[in-house]
């Protein structure tokens, strides 16, 4: 029977590690992501959840152990964030390369200079390029259910690639929520048998060469490449993988997320605003208080945004004249926010050009409310009217 | 903390390789092929050792990072396929009987 527990964001990212049954954790804590590593301790001491916990000196170790366990066939799992995530990076760019179907969470937590332990997806949006798949939370209950998600679509053999399950530092990982926990046998049925190790083992009744020096001469060189090939063909494998684990997922416990995107009120809406994690609640309060008062407007979500869903995006686009994007952080290339880039980049895939408006706002653990939202709807009415703001806007 | 299983050996020697006849060509970096790099190509410099100067002293031999110093009947040698160039060997040489010389393509 399922049953439905009080917890925060962290617990719930700690109870999607104990569904799935992962064998190896590691984790080295910090703020706001500490919980997450205090729960899967706590379940491992419990003799809840029968698994090895390595904490290490240092986030570089964290993933380097988990590189070592997947290698040798095991399910790990570890969660950081902000500056730990930083000092995590070597490794994290390594791992997808290995194909290597580690699931771990990043607390989103902006990036310093200046000092702030606080929410913003500085993080997650700075390490975007480093191969891994990122799924962005709203809410508590979507944590649990995306990291159990994740292992299916890492572990899929057409996608073989690390997970980022990414949720808001401090917005979800301490807010208290009612989750669904669904019964251990329908996740076991769920998530099969694993089989990880299958392409790249560390065995020794098995030996195997790991990582040959490849590339400069002609002949290494298409090695690098063909390689570099195989991973962008795994990421645009994971949209389809994505999709159908999702609709898996809600056949199996009633749980229905939206994969790649959500649309929300998009029914006959002329323009429409577009986020990204916790921000979406505001978002969509926002949406309802202005169809209330008639105005025709929707909004999209972002789930996954990598590898990004171009083709589904410029569809749901399709339908309205001009798009507000609202972002937690900002991309310092284009003075606009990163989420905007990308929405800017799949306009020339639809039929016919329209505005895309920035907004950056929330960082450093700020809210964003339905006042800010409010004004990102406008400027969208605006700019679906030919009054488009050539700057970026903030929301301060 | 549960104990973990003692990897059993079933069999004794060698171990059969890894099958990675299932595995697609562009998955991971495994050694699924040899591709030889010869460390020789990168060189700029290749280090020419006088002969008549040559004591057969072997300190090129013992300070040769990359270990491609070879013994000939009366003095030493690089090994021209591994050798990188970096001319450790012409600086530290007491009798100044190695020389670098630019290689050309």
């Amino acid at each position: 029977m399922p049953k439905k527990i009080v917890m925060d964001g962290n617990e719930a990212a700690a109870w999607g590690a104990l569904l799935a049954k992962v064998d190896v954790a590691a984790v080295y804590p910090i703020t706001p992501q500490s919980g997450v590593a205090e729960t899967v301790a706590s379940f491992i001491a419990d003799g809840e959840l029968k698994a090895d916990l390595m904490d290490v000196e240092g986030e570089h170790t964290v993933l380097s152990v988990l590189q070592g366990a997947a290698f040798a066939g095991a399910r790990t799992f570890t969660a950081s964030c902000g500056q730990g995530l930083a000092f995590m990076f070597e490794p994290y760019f390594r791992s997808p390369n290995f194909r290597l179907p580690i699931v771990m969470c990043i607390v989103c937590r902006d990036g310093i200079t200046p000092q702030c332990v606080w929410g913003g997806h500085q993080d997650a949006m700075t390490v975007k390029e480093a191969g891994w798949i990122h799924m962005h939370c709203e809410n508590n209950q979507e944590i649990t259910d995306t990291v159990v998600m994740s292992y299916k679509i890492a572990e899929h053999h057409d996608v073989m690639l690390p997970v980022s399950v990414c949720y808001d530092g401090n917005f979800l990982s301490f807010a208290a929520e009612p989750v669904e926990i669904v019964d251990q046998k329908v996740v076991d049925k769920f998530l099969g048998k694993k089989n990880i190790n299958w392409h790249v083992a560390l065995d020794p009744e098995r030996p195997m060469g790991v990582d040959p020096l490849t590339g400069l001469t002609p002949l290494g060189g298409k090695l690098f490449a063909r390689y570099r090939q195989g991973h962008c063909k795994g990421m645009q494998n994971a949209l389809r993988v994505i999709t159908d684990v999702h609709a898996e997922w809600k056949k199996a416990t009633g749980h229905d997320f939206a994969p790649l995107i959500e649309e929300y009120r998009m029914n006959k809406a002329e323009y429409a605003i577009m986020t990204i994690g916790s921000m979406t609640g505001a978002g969509k309060d926002a949406v309802d208080v202005a169809r209330d008062k008639g105005k025709k407007v929707g909004l999209i979500k972002i789930k996954t945004f990598r590898p990004f869903p171009v083709k589904a995006l410029a569809r749901s686009m399709s339908k309205v004249k001009a798009i507000s994007v609202v972002d937690r952080s900002v991309n310092y290339g284009w003075n606009c926010g990163p989420l905007c880039q990308e929405v800017w980049a799949t306009v020339p895939f639809m039929d016919k050009k329209i505005p895309v408006i920035s907004h950056i706002g929330g960082l450093a653990g700020t809210d964003l409310t339905i006042e800010h939202m409010t004004e990102a709807i406008e400027n969208a009415a605006k700019a679906a009217k030919g009054k488009v703001p050539k700057e970026t806007i903030w929301l301060t | 903390m549960e104990k973990h299983k003692e990897t059993k050996t079933k069999r004794k020697g060698h171990y059969p390789m890894f099958d990675s006849s299932k595995v697609p060509d562009d998955l991971c970096p495994i050694a699924t092929e040899l591709i030889v790099m010869r460390t020789g190509d990168w060189r700029a410099e290749r280090p020419i050792v006088l002969r008549s100067k040559c004591v057969k002293c072997a300190t090129c031999w013992a300070f040769c990072p990359v270990q491609c110093i070879h013994e000939k009947p009366s003095w030493f040698e690089a090994d021209l396929a591994r050798c990188k160039g970096c001319a450790i060997c012409a600086t530290e040489c007491p009798h100044h009987a190695i020389i670098m010389v630019e290689e050309k393509e």
